[in-house]
């Protein structure tokens, strides 16, 4: 019952709309069982008509009178001082108590009749006003999905550029490193008395190193010169150095035109970051690296012989279980292109991103 | 005994005195000019006179590699010696392919860097020994390119498109349907990419589709 309820109070469209539709439906219900009602009486008096006539004219006063009360009610507006004046009459004419009868049967008829549409006009009227009300509440519910849809859109949005921004605080900060600190180390270990010093030069060098290592983590500066294909090797290399995982990489039919800079790091990036996941989560030994122009598409895939997980497909934005795949996945529609992912427990995981070339002018 | 000219093109002043100091410490080499950028350099009118460039990749926004075909071109008989902070493997490769005679990584110490200049204009190459272990790592693992990926490179976009479809399980009308040819344009492409391919059946166009990574 609590959870019957607690579906309700999450969604407050489908309250209103169950309570109208149960007021139109208790509404449609009053106004046919007036007629209902009438119908049933007029049943009843033709029954009994029948009856009366096959019945034999030996017929009690007492009994002609019982099958007379029948007629009595809401819609024959017979009380008891007209029957007893009919009981007379039948003594006298028993013709005209027939007509009196049939007299009795059209004005039931006719008000039957009028019953009736008086009903069909009220339920008219009650399903004109359902409608309404109705079409109001469908307007609400599309407005308040488009306000949804648009806060959606927004953050998702916000999500993007954030992203965006943070690509190129990174660049800034790589290029800094890069440009000014390291170049003032290479500078000051040019110096003969640099030079001299060799222990402080050797510490200097070693320095200097971790820093360049630094950069590139931090932002592939090279990526632009050096191309996709190339940069994915050494990414491959690079992984297979520090964490001792067999990363093989692919190229075939592919062409650095394919790509602008900005969907070629998104390219680096999604790789980056499923190298990454791999080498958290995945324990696998091996990972496959496949980048492959199939016209209209590049396609990139990534497949490890990890553990797999059993719910690739259900990424959870509220508890951020697959932030990782969430991030590839905005970062992927970010330059048009469709990221997916299969898991087999057991067996691996395969990340593919789908990018439509011909779609760049 | 033959004097060395040379010519600094590095956006870092700093580190572009550094050099010119150490290179004055040894009487063989004559500084011919500096430059912040390429154009500078291009327009300096020194280069003529001038043996050996030392030129860095990173000059501001702009990579020097871009102008290389340029600066070789009008210069055939420059020695260009790269003077860079980057060791990243396959960038060198880059600037080898270009026409490099030379690569030098920015915190080696003065003595590299006049042997390597020498080396250089005695008309050899020459390679920064701190990156011979990256180099050797990326040799060794960059062979892994497979005969099957050079013979997919031959392929069409459009034979790339039906291979695609038809490792996809789509039956040649079909794909003939959906890319609105005929059937018979789709069978003479399904024949042209099986000998390109080298392959003879479906099952092994399957196999190889998956391979490398098309399905």
């Amino acid at each position: 019952m609590k959870k019957i309820f607690k579906i309700f109070l999450d969604n407050s469209n489908a309250l209103l709309i169950f309570i109208t539709m149960i007021a139109l439906v208790l509404m449609i219900n009053m106004s046919l069982d007036s007629s209902r009602r009438a119908g049933r009486n007029l049943i009843n008096a033709v029954s009994l008509y029948t009856d009366l006539l096959n019945t034999d004219t030996t017929l009690s006063t007492k009994e002609v009178k019982a099958i007379l009360e029948q007629f009595s009610g809401e819609y024959f507006g017979w009380d008891n001082e007209n029957i007893n004046i009919l009981l007379e009459e039948l003594n006298s004419d028993p013709s005209a108590v027939e007509s009196h009868i049939l007299l009795q049967f059209i004005t039931g008829y006719q008000q039957l009749i009028e019953e009736r549409l008086q009903s069909f006009d009220t339920l008219l009227y009650f399903l004109g006003a359902g409608v309404i009300i109705q079409f109001i509440f469908l307007l609400v519910i599309t407005h308040k999905a488009k306000l949804t849809g648009r806060q959606l859109r927004n953050s998702e949005e916000v999500l993007r550029l954030l992203s965006q921004e943070r690509e190129k605080e990174r660049l800034r900060i790589s290029s800094f490193l890069h440009d000014s600190i390291l170049q003032d180390i290479g500078s000051l270990l040019l110096t003969t008395e640099m030079n001299k010093a060799s222990i402080a030069a050797g510490r200097l060098r070693e320095i200097s190193g971790s820093l360049r290592d630094l950069t590139y983590q931090i932002a592939p500066l090279q990526l632009n010169t050096t191309g996709l294909r190339d940069s994915l090797l050494e990414l491959a290399n690079d992984f297979q150095k520090r964490y001792g995982l067999k990363v093989s990489c692919i190229a075939s039919g592919y062409k650095e035109s394919f790509l602008d800079n900005k969907s070629r790091l998104v390219f680096y990036r999604i790789v980056q970051e499923a190298l990454n996941n791999i080498n958290k989560h995945a324990e696998a030994e091996n990972v496959q690296i496949k980048l492959v122009a199939s016209h209209p598409y590049l396609i990139l895939r990534i497949k490890d012989d990890g553990r797999g997980f059993t719910d690739i497909h259900t990424s959870n934005k509220d508890t951020g279980k697959h932030l990782g795949m969430l991030l590839m996945n905005e970062k992927a529609k970010s330059i048009g292109a469709s990221l997916s992912g299969e898991s087999v427990p057991g067996l691996g995981t395969t990340i593919t991103l789908k990018y439509p070339i011909k779609k760049r002018g | 005994m033959n004097k060395i000219s040379v010519f600094i093109t590095d956006d870092h002043s700093l580190f572009r005195n550094g050099v010119i100091t150490a290179l004055k410490e040894d009487p063989t080499f004559i500084i011919t000019g500096e430059a912040e950028s390429v154009l500078e350099l291009l327009q300096s009118g020194m280069l003529e006179n001038t043996d050996i460039l030392l030129l860095d990749i990173s000059l501001k926004e702009q990579s020097s590699l871009d102008s290389m075909p340029e600066i070789t071109s009008r210069f055939p008989e420059l020695k260009i010696l790269i003077l860079s902070m980057h060791n990243k493997p396959m960038l060198i490769k880059k600037a080898i392919n270009l026409g490099i005679s030379g690569y030098i990584l920015k915190h080696s110490p003065p003595e590299t860097l006049l042997h390597a200049v020498k080396e250089v204009q005695a008309g050899r190459k020459y390679l920064d020994p701190d990156l011979s272990d990256s180099i050797f790592t990326c040799l060794r693992n960059s062979g892994s390119g497979t005969e099957a990926d050079a013979l997919y490179n031959n392929l069409s976009a459009r034979e790339q498109e039906i291979f695609r479809m038809l490792a996809e399980g789509l039956t040649p009308p079909q794909i003939a349907k959906q890319l609105f040819i005929s059937r018979k344009t789709v069978d003479n492409h399904r024949s042209k990419i099986m000998s390109k391919l080298r392959i003879d059946s479906s099952a092994r166009l399957i196999q190889l589709a998956e391979k490398l990574g098309v399905t």
